[in-house]
């Protein structure tokens, strides 16, 4: 810890809460540090998310309701992109699309570099997985066997390792969003509409896209999901309807305490079957299962009820981001990319040393704590690279070389 | 923005690379798990059965994770060993275990298969072993929810009791499959039909992190294969123990 004393720990002096410019640059707007903190948060749930069995599972979302760090991202990233690209008056729909479809090609390449990372790593452990009593497992490996389909299929974003589900529903989203921008500013309301529609449709007919190898499907299918990007993206436009939720705060409060503690029940009732035992069958019968790939609603709801809570408790001028111990969190949301890529790769390290050393409860916090570390460290890094790279800028009188 | 981090990346590259496996031979210890692992809800037919003195049938219907992969034999399975089992957990009363197991069938296959296969024998109890071919299969975890929601609802209208068999649990396995959301729906459903689910995924996780089993990749076959067997006896026991208290407790 003593070797990021500097950086994770500075005392707040102004130039430290000068705001950092985000990835895509726009400096016209203050940041909103309330994204970039629950982004990190988001970030970090997702990585220890990825450690089944982690003890520090608990202090996730997941745990305390039906929605999880998903819903959080996805949201987020629909707020951040149409920040980005939604705000600037000066760019025209050419070049706003291309700076969307360059960040989509960044997206792409990471997640081509995760896979490399991810077949590398199964490769390794394939010898581990070697005992017949797996021999159903092995299947999973197959891929390895055949890499001239498997590696079309990857350039398709069809193959899909295990937790590399988030990227390629982000790039779709993102794909889409240079058509969907330009609408959504002229007719907000409607193409919120169509959103709903949309998802409604997919959960109807259960459209999905497909993946390989066999009959596999998208984890997180982009035409339901869609809704909370959209979502987003609305909210991110139109302050005015944020405003106008928290006009209604003295009903709203009320409503998403009820539901939120109606939840908390509910999850608790999976871990403590003597709880579940209050709830009435038919209820249980109409929740169950609860729809992860296409959104559902209980999850969409309970993700908005969050996200109302966290808007009541912090203002856009709250000071929690400033925090000593905050903002290691915030830097991780700045450069949410990096960090979720690097929690991809720290979750497959996490895995190997868990099965190496028999996973005791032990190994299993040392592990997720030091991932956290590590992320929080990197971020701090990235952060003081990329103030030292707009200083020299700066330094220069904005002369260009 | 890959290129700033590429000093961590290279790091991170190297603890991919994994440690020589330790020259040891595989065995099996004590079958010893948490008594929690092995509390069942009621289940009032076989209690029903065991009460009218006659002897109780048992379906057990699974996919290749039930077959006895790994072991000597098809014979040592933990689906073909539970007959023995609850026999020994049950003294005195007859129970008859017919093995509907095959291989790569998934959830769905399974349902449709309920009326044909399982129905027609008319059992007090089928054990339902789910999730691990579906998983494997990156099927969508809500069709595979509806479809052991769907299964459940025609076993409880024939009246037949149910337990749900999840998941094996292999330690180097949670990189490459994610069971959790397949564990999580098998538990929802199970719950709104007041069935019981046997962790047997948290069974072997025990059993592994307490050094009562161990599989070296690699090594002696001989020793391997005993081990299996070992644990398959393991899980009929359980199992057993779970079916015992079940049917005790009305």
């Amino acid at each position: 810890m003593p070797a990021f004393r500097g950086v994770l720990f500075r005392p707040s002096s102004p130039q430290a809460r000068r705001p950092i410019l985000g990835t895509a640059g726009v400096a016209t707007k203050a940041r909103d540090h309330r994204l970039d903190l629950f982004r990190g948060l988001a970030l970090l749930f997702i990585f220890v998310d990825h450690i089944p069995g982690n003890p520090l599972g608990w202090i996730t979302i997941r745990n305390y309701g039906f929605s999880d760090a998903t819903e959080i991202f996805v949201f987020i990233s629909g707020y951040a992109a149409a920040r980005a690209y939604g705000t600037s008056a000066a760019d025209d729909f050419l070049f706003t699309s291309a700076r969307i479809l360059r960040r989509c090609w960044q997206l792409y390449l990471a997640h081509i570099f995760l896979f490399v990372i991810f077949a590398t790593h199964v490769a390794s452990v394939t010898s581990n997985l070697n005992n017949p009593l797996f021999a159903e497992e092995m299947n999973v490996t197959s891929f390895l066997h055949d890499p001239e389909t498997t590696l079309l299929q990857v350039l398709l974003l069809r193959f899909r390792p295990v937790n590399m589900d988030v990227l390629p529903l982000y790039i779709v989203l993102l794909l889409a969003f240079p058509l969907v921008l330009p609408a959504l500013k002229r007719w907000p309301w409607l193409v919120l509409g169509l959103s709903v529609a949309l998802w409604q449709y997919t959960r109807t007919f259960d459209i999905n896209l497909r993946t390989y190898p066999g009959d596999g499907v998208w984890f997180f299918d982009p035409s339901g999901w869609q809704i909370l990007f959209v979502l987003g993206a609305v909210f991110a436009l139109k302050p005015v309807l944020t405003a106008a939720v928290l006009a209604r705060s003295r009903y709203l409060d009320v409503a998403a305490a009820l539901y939120l503690v109606f939840a908390f029940y509910i999850v608790l009732g999976w871990k403590f079957p003597v709880l579940a035992q209050l709830v009435p069958g038919t209820l249980e019968r109409w929740m169950y299962p609860i729809d992860k790939t296409a959104l559902d609603p209980l999850r969409l709801i309970h993700f908005l009820c969050i996200a109302y809570v966290t808007i009541r408790l912090f203002k856009p001028d709250t000071a929690v981001p400033s925090y000593r111990l905050v903002r290691p969190v915030v830097a991780c949301g700045r450069h949410s990319l990096e960090v979720f890529c690097l929690g991809t790769i720290l979750s497959l390290v996490a895995h190997i040393v868990i099965g190496q050393t028999g996973g005791r409860l032990g190994t299993h916090l040392a592990v997720a704590m030091t991932g956290i570390v590590v992320l929080a460290g990197t971020a701090a890094v990235l952060d003081w690279y990329k103030r030292r790279e707009q200083d020299r800028v700066k330094g220069r009188g904005g002369a260009s070389a | 923005m890959i290129r700033r981090i590429g000093i961590p990346f290279i790091l991170v590259l190297a603890l991919l690379v994994p440690w020589g496996a330790r020259a040891q031979s595989s065995q099996f210890g004590r079958c010893e798990v948490d008594a929690e692992l092995t509390a069942g809800k009621p289940l009032p037919r076989v209690s029903e059965a065991l009460g009218a003195g006659a002897p109780v049938q048992v379906v057990v219907m699974g996919s290749t994770s039930s077959m006895g992969r790994g072991a000597s034999a098809r014979a040592k399975s933990y689906a073909r060993q539970l007959e023995a089992a609850i026999a020994a957990a049950l003294p005195g009363r007859r129970f008859i275990v017919a093995d509907k197991t095959a291989e790569d069938r998934t959830a769905l296959t399974m349902r449709d298969r309920i009326g044909i296969e399982v129905v027609p024998l008319a059992p007090a109890l089928v054990i339902w072993e789910i999730g691990t071919t579906d998983a494997i299969r990156h099927l969508d975890p809500t069709d595979f929810g509806e479809a052991v929601d769907e299964g459940l609802a025609a076993l409880h209208q024939a009246g037949i009791d149910v337990i749900l068999v999840a998941p094996m649990f292999n330690p180097n396995a949670p990189s490459i499959i994610n069971y959790e959301p397949f564990l999580d729906i098998m538990q929802q459903v199970a719950g709104a039909y007041e069935v019981s689910v046997f962790l047997r995924g948290a069974v072997m996780r025990q059993l592994f992190e307490e050094g009562n089993m161990s599989l070296v990749p690699g090594g002696d076959r001989g020793s391997a294969t005993r081990a299996v067997d070992g644990l398959n006896a393991c899980v009929a026991r359980l199992l057993a123990t779970m079916i015992a208290r079940g049917a005790a407790s009305n």
